[in-house]
């Protein structure tokens, strides 16, 4: 039985194993005269479901998915090779593209990875005002992705009650720095501006209203019978294999490792900050499935609005910007450094060579999403293809950085 | 874990041969030589005391001449490979380089060890042009399958037409 | 349509024939007019209770609480693109929302809408339903064949499962008050749910009470057949949470991907109407027709016309509150997998159906009343 696949158990069917047709170890089909084929479809590039333009060529014996290959590179846009050609200064609103439902973590992480190699000094103030952005988009991302993640197995209402909330931090944010998606605001140095007045009170007034809202759209989708028997069980992730596959995030964290950057090294201030890192325990199915995943995402939101509190309590007066960032235009110092941050969907890591120039020679993007997506040409066969748009969906992927 | 005290520990497991030391102005760096790439790799992701089991990321850069001021060779050309691992017991992170020569950009693949690293290679080859010896699918992944040349590469030049779409076009702003 | 023969016959002097013959095409006329009405309300009452369950206004713009929304739609609908993809099968293709929709439309003749109002009272009403019904799955097969999209072939191969299986507990659930009052005809039964205690139905007074009442509360079986009947009626329909057909998220629109304008209108056209009368049928056979509360009823019949109207009102009301419901677990439950919702067909559905029949059967052997007798 050299091809045959054999699916995972399920809530509601136990492994079985597929001889596929080709196999010569598969009995004739004598009391039927259907000869059965497999299918291959595409799933994208224009597709409800795949969170992008991203392709999975997908071969099915009937229901059941045999092989999945994900085509990826239709939202390529030369990140690196602009990263050498443009300044430091002048990079980051690209850095703003690639994970654009989390743009702030992305601005974050290339500021800190070139304030490092220029031995930049960022004022406190600022980053306190840079933690209550970055976390603020966390909450934001992670909206984004459990309203679509409910959308992707059929459930429509909550979608909108996610975004109701994700309106109100959009809304925030644009007051201090006039976008709603791409900030740029945190900038090399600092941050782009100060808080203005009511700003605070304002994200007060929305913590304390989220809170509750989080429990009713627990309410709605998280206990759900109907979307447990969806998302429990299936795409079953082993802590072995995520740390095999380089899968970092929510997705390692809910196959049971309590592996957060922001604790491991922290980076910012987080080390000053009181925060739990939830992980999958299995409590509806195996650890590892997409509902721990999908709770932990739930449960990372919670957290997120806590050490959003301690940073507005925390956060002294002070200057938004470091003094001697204008140089950077003109020369930086050499060296070569990577700094990984977390990003709402795993590590976000950039590697800069700098030679002095005021641009890198070298700007790589180690994006999350494209180290969580190489894991689909494993998962994806054995399972039907409904539990493919779910496993996709869990795996909450932005094309724009897994494509840069 | 210093990057210092994980070499001394692979010189200690015997496998220091060619092992140095990147310093390096930032983060050093333990440059491995072509020929040990796998076995070192192995012996990291292996060995109890090291344990680098999260493969973070595979950079290829092509790397020019670099010349000073007066004109003597500092840097040959040529192809650097780093290769960022992370240990999750040890809360380590190491960055180890090969350097590859300019004229045979072809190294081991480590995605035996890895599967990680099996994208990040298809990228590194997609856009630098890198060759991985072993590596089960290596094919573009991001560029169209029938794209020329390597984008990443210093020397590259930017096609005048891809397939029946002609790429000389003038942009819409003012140029010199 | 009855009294429309009686009513050309005895007016008009026509023959028997004749009259037959303008009655029906009035009648179906009617019903046409009807579904197409019909449909738009059920997009508007859609949308707009949608748009309730997710915080947000609705059409709002064309006409009052965007009440002509569904006509603007309709004739945008109409005047789109004809597409028939290049290498679709051309004849199923055009042919088969036709099929679709006439499975859909046909069974309209049986609904009871009031005592006289109906078009034909046929005996074998819920038989004659459930099997006219079944036709629209070979429409959504054919649909699905025949658009030469992969996608689509999906979305009917599961359709077909899903509709072919439900139809069982669907029946056997319809077959419990069939057991109860001796009769497959719709008619019959909503005049068994009215029946006053002597059982003279043409005699009654204006307001009475009748000790049988809605058949959902006669007895604790009759009230999982409704259950079971109404769940089972949700796949029928391919209405969450068994949309897998037209599942949108995964098979982009299923087997009516690669349908536009006004072939696709008809595929809407059958979706509302399959909604109307699974409704219609749970709402004679269960919730008493036009019985305006379970144990009081009231003889239309005496007030004339208006008495009529007023007993439509009332079986429309029942029928548009239970497609109200429909539309509510629609936008609340999730999509369940296919394998899902052939276990809970088989697996759950129909042993439940048999039991409950197997009881109701005892129930009327013995003559165990749940509600004792009343007057």
């Amino acid at each position: 039985m050299a091809d045959a696949v054999t699916t995972a158990p399920s809530s509601s069917s136990p492994a079985r194993t597929f001889i596929l047709p080709g196999d010569p170890l598969r009995p004739p089909d004598t009391h039927v005269d259907v000869r059965t084929q497999e299918l291959q479809i595409n799933m994208g590039p224009q597709h409800p479901s795949t969170h992008g333009v991203l392709r999975v060529a997908i071969w099915v014996d009937g229901e059941i998915v045999t092989r999945a290959d994900p085509d990826i590179g239709y939202l390529h846009r030369c990140a690196e090779k602009i990263g050498e050609s443009v300044t430091n200064i002048q990079y980051v609103p690209y850095t703003d593209r690639y994970d654009y439902l989390a743009a702030m973590n992305n601005n974050l992480g290339y500021c800190l990875a070139v304030e490092r190699i220029a031995e930049v000094e960022v004022p406190e103030r600022a980053q306190y005002i840079r933690t209550i952005a970055v976390e603020l988009n966390r909450i934001a991302s992670h909206l984004m992705a459990v309203g679509t993640y409910g959308l992707d197995v059929g459930a429509f209402t909550p979608f909108f009650y996610a975004f109701r909330e994700r309106e109100e931090i959009l809304r925030i944010l644009e007051w201090i720095c006039g976008a709603r998606l791409t900030y740029n605001f945190i900038r090399i140095g600092g941050v782009m501006r100060d808080a203005p007045e009511g700003w605070i009170p304002d994200i007060l007034k929305f913590l304390d209203l989220f809170e509750s809202r989080l429990d009713e759209f627990n309410d709605l989708l998280t206990h759900n019978h109907i979307f447990v028997q969806r998302t429990a069980n299936v795409g079953v992730i082993t802590l072995e294999d995520a740390l095999a596959y380089g899968i970092t995030g929510p997705m390692l964290r809910g196959s049971g490792l309590r592996y957060d950057l922001r604790r491991e090294a922290p980076y910012l201030l987080y080390d000053r900050f009181e925060f739990d890192v939830p992980i999958g325990t299995g409590i509806k199915g195996q650890v590892g499935d997409c509902w721990d995943r999908y709770w932990v995402r739930i449960l990372e939101m919670r957290e997120s609005a806590r050490i959003v509190r301690q940073a507005i309590t925390q956060m002294p007066a002070g200057e938004i910007m470091a003094k001697n960032v204008r140089h950077l235009a003109f020369k930086s110092k050499p060296g070569e450094g990577y700094l990984g941050t977390e990003n709402p969907r795993g590590e976000l890591g950039y590697y800069l060579i700098s030679e002095g120039q005021p641009n890198s020679y070298r700007s790589r993007i180690r994006a999350p999403s494209f180290c969580n997506l190489s894991i689909l040409g494993k998962l994806l066969p054995g399972t039907m293809l409904a539990d493919a748009v779910a496993i996709i969906g869990s795996t909450d992927i932005v094309l724009g950085e897994v494509d840069r | 874990m210093t990057t210092q005290e994980i070499k001394q520990a692979l010189e200690k497991d015997g496998l220091g041969a060619g092992l140095s030391l990147f310093e390096g102005p930032k983060d050093p760096a333990i440059v491995v030589p072509r020929e040990q790439l796998v076995k070192v790799a192995r012996h990291l992701r292996d060995a109890r005391h090291l344990a680098f089991d999260l493969l973070i990321m595979v950079t290829g850069t092509h790397m020019i001449e670099k010349r000073d001021a007066k004109g003597v060779v500092v840097r040959e050309p040529g192809f650097e490979l780093i290769y960022h691992v992370r240990s999750v017991k040890n809360r380590a992170l190491l960055a180890f380089k090969v350097k590859l020569p300019i004229g045979d950009p072809t190294v081991d693949s480590v995605s035996a060890i890895w599967p990680a690293a099996d994208w990040h290679e298809r990228e590194t080859f997609d856009l630098v042009g890198i060759t991985f010896k072993g590596h089960p699918d290596l094919r573009r992944i991001l560029l169209p399958d029938d794209w020329e040349g390597h984008p990443l590469r210093k020397d590259y030049a930017y096609p005048k037409a891809y397939r029946d779409i002609n790429l000389e076009v003038d942009p819409p702003w003012p140029t010199p | 349509m009855d009294a429309l023969v009686s009513l050309f016959r005895d007016s008009w002097h026509w023959a028997a024939g004749t009259s037959f013959g303008v009655a029906l095409v009035i009648s179906v006329l009617f019903i046409v007019a009807f579904i197409s009405v019909w449909a738009m309300f059920g997009v508007w009452l859609e949308r707009k209770a949608s748009a309730d369950f997710q915080v947000r206004l609705g059409p709002m713009e064309v006409g009052p609480h965007g009440l002509l929304q569904s006509l603007a739609d309709g004739l945008k609908l109409a005047f789109k693109e004809d597409l028939v993809p290049k290498d679709a099968d051309r004849f199923l293709f055009v042919f088969a929302p036709a099929v679709a929709f006439c499975g859909a439309f046909a069974a309209f003749v049986a609904i009871p809408f009031s005592p006289a109002f109906n078009v034909v009272d046929v005996d074998l009403g819920v038989f004659f339903v459930i099997a006219i019904t079944a036709i629209g799955v070979i429409g959504v097969l054919m649909a699905g064949w025949s658009s030469n999209n992969k996608w689509s072939l999906y979305g009917a191969m599961r359709e077909a499962a899903q509709l072919v299986s439900y139809e069982i507990p669907s029946a056997l659930a319809l077959m419990i008050p069939v057991l109860v009052t001796g009769s497959l005809g719709l008619r019959s039964i909503v005049e068994f749910q009215c029946m006053p205690s002597d059982g003279d139905l043409k005699a009654a007074s204006l307001v009475y009470l009748s000790p049988n009442g809605w058949l959902a509360l006669y007895s604790p079986w009759t009230l999982v057949a409704f259950i079971v009947y109404y769940v089972a009626s949700l796949a029928e329909c391919k209405r969450a949470p068994f949309d897998l057909p037209e599942a949108e998220s995964e098979l982009v629109a299923g087997f009516h991907t690669e349908y536009s304008g006004l072939r696709f209108s008809f595929f809407f056209l059958e979706e509302y109407g399959m909604m109307f009368v699974v409704s219609a049928v749970a709402t004679a056979v269960f919730l008493g027709g036009w019985q305006p509360l379970p144990w009081l009823s009231i003889n239309f019949a005496t007030l004339g016309f208006v008495g009529h109207l007023l007993a439509v009102g009332v079986f429309l009301a029942k029928t548009i509150f239970l497609v109200w419901v429909q539309i509510w677990m629609r936008w609340t439950l999730p999509r369940l997998r296919v394998d899902q919702v052939m276990v809970m067909g088989y697996k759950y559905l129909i042993p439940i159906t048999l039991v409950a029949l197997t009881m109701m059967a005892c129930y009327v052997a013995y003559g165990i009343r749940y509600v004792p007798g009343i007057g």
